[in-house]
């Protein structure tokens, strides 16, 4: 996929706005943590979740990420259906997140951009921790 | 705002991110309902490599080639369409030159040709425009955009 090399100066974010991230960061996080057993469930290894946890640290657009997990999708063969069995709820909750930062910046398209990105880290961060967790004893 | 200010803004930036996502989505989604699911991989990989070799020319050139050369109906169907979306002169309901258009549309940056005075003035105008949305139409958003299809057509041909 192709990374865009520009460097981009980042909006000023509230305090406020923060906030409201992490409120809402702290609802999702039922919904992050069950994306996290899903990928366990799914029998995942490390090294796929650690891609994901990559990109979303990474991206510098939204959908790189959502790119990243159809590709990861698109490109199992055979039997392999990790990815297949859980890259559409992964997806439906990157989808609530980009809904979400819509709601909160509409009209600045730095500010959403930003936010989008913010809430996907957020949310990496709870799936990947709870992956590990459950994954532990393996 | 120029071209230049507008390839710098933020409003560039979401719309990679957004509207051009959308519009590959749209235009990924119609081509596989029309038939053309069975497509291999191989065929959407050449596109991003023709990109990375000589960029949207070179893109142009692989789907001419790509539709006049293929036998197998599902690939000539597929390469039609792509072409659709890339060649300047399409106006089908998929062209990245329309998208383009009424994206720059929004920003008060493509000139209305009918404000030319005589036929000369009218067609300054419209090489204007066409000026400005090849400029957009650059290397860096010919990726994005094919990023967003490659990834979305994979998913979809693939998650069943």
């Amino acid at each position: 996929m192709n990374d865009e090399t520009n460097a981009v100066a980042k909006p000023e974010i509230s305090s406020a706005m923060l906030s409201q991230i992490d409120i809402f960061l702290e609802d999702f996080y039922k919904r992050g943590k069950e994306a996290g057993k899903m990928l366990a469930d799914a029998d995942l290894d490390s090294t796929q979740v650690r891609g994901l946890q990559n990109i979303i640290v990474s991206a510098t657009r939204f959908s790189q990420i959502l790119n990243f997990i159809k590709n990861q999708v698109g490109k199992e063969t055979g039997d392999k259906k990790e990815w297949r069995k859980c890259g559409k709820q992964l997806l439906q909750q990157l989808e609530t997140l980009e809904k979400q930062a819509g709601e909160m910046a509409s009209q600045d398209p730095a500010l959403r951009l930003e936010v989008k990105l913010r809430l996907a880290r957020g949310w990496g961060k709870q799936v990947v921790a709870n992956y590990l967790f459950l994954k532990r004893d393996s | 705002m120029n071209v230049d200010e507008y390839l710098d803004s933020d409003e560039f930036r979401s719309f990679l991110d957004e509207g051009l996502r959308q519009e590959a989505i749209n235009a990924a989604d119609a081509i596989i309902r029309k038939g053309c699911s069975h497509v291999k991989r191989h065929q959407l990989y050449a596109i991003p490599t023709a990109l990375q070799a000589g960029g949207v020319g070179e893109l142009v050139n692989l789907t001419q080639n790509q539709k006049s050369k293929n036998t197998k109906k599902v690939n000539e169907e597929f390469w039609s369409a792509v072409y659709n979306i890339v060649y300047e002169g399409s106006r089908t309901d998929f062209s990245l030159y329309r998208t383009v258009k009424k994206e720059l549309t929004k920003y008060g940056m493509i000139s209305d040709k009918s404000q030319g005075e005589t036929k000369r003035e009218q067609n300054k105008i419209k090489n204007e425009n066409k000026k400005l949305i090849k400029a957009v139409m650059n290397d860096e958003l010919m990726h994005v955009y094919f990023e967003h299809f490659n990834c979305h057509f994979f998913y979809k041909t693939n998650s069943n």
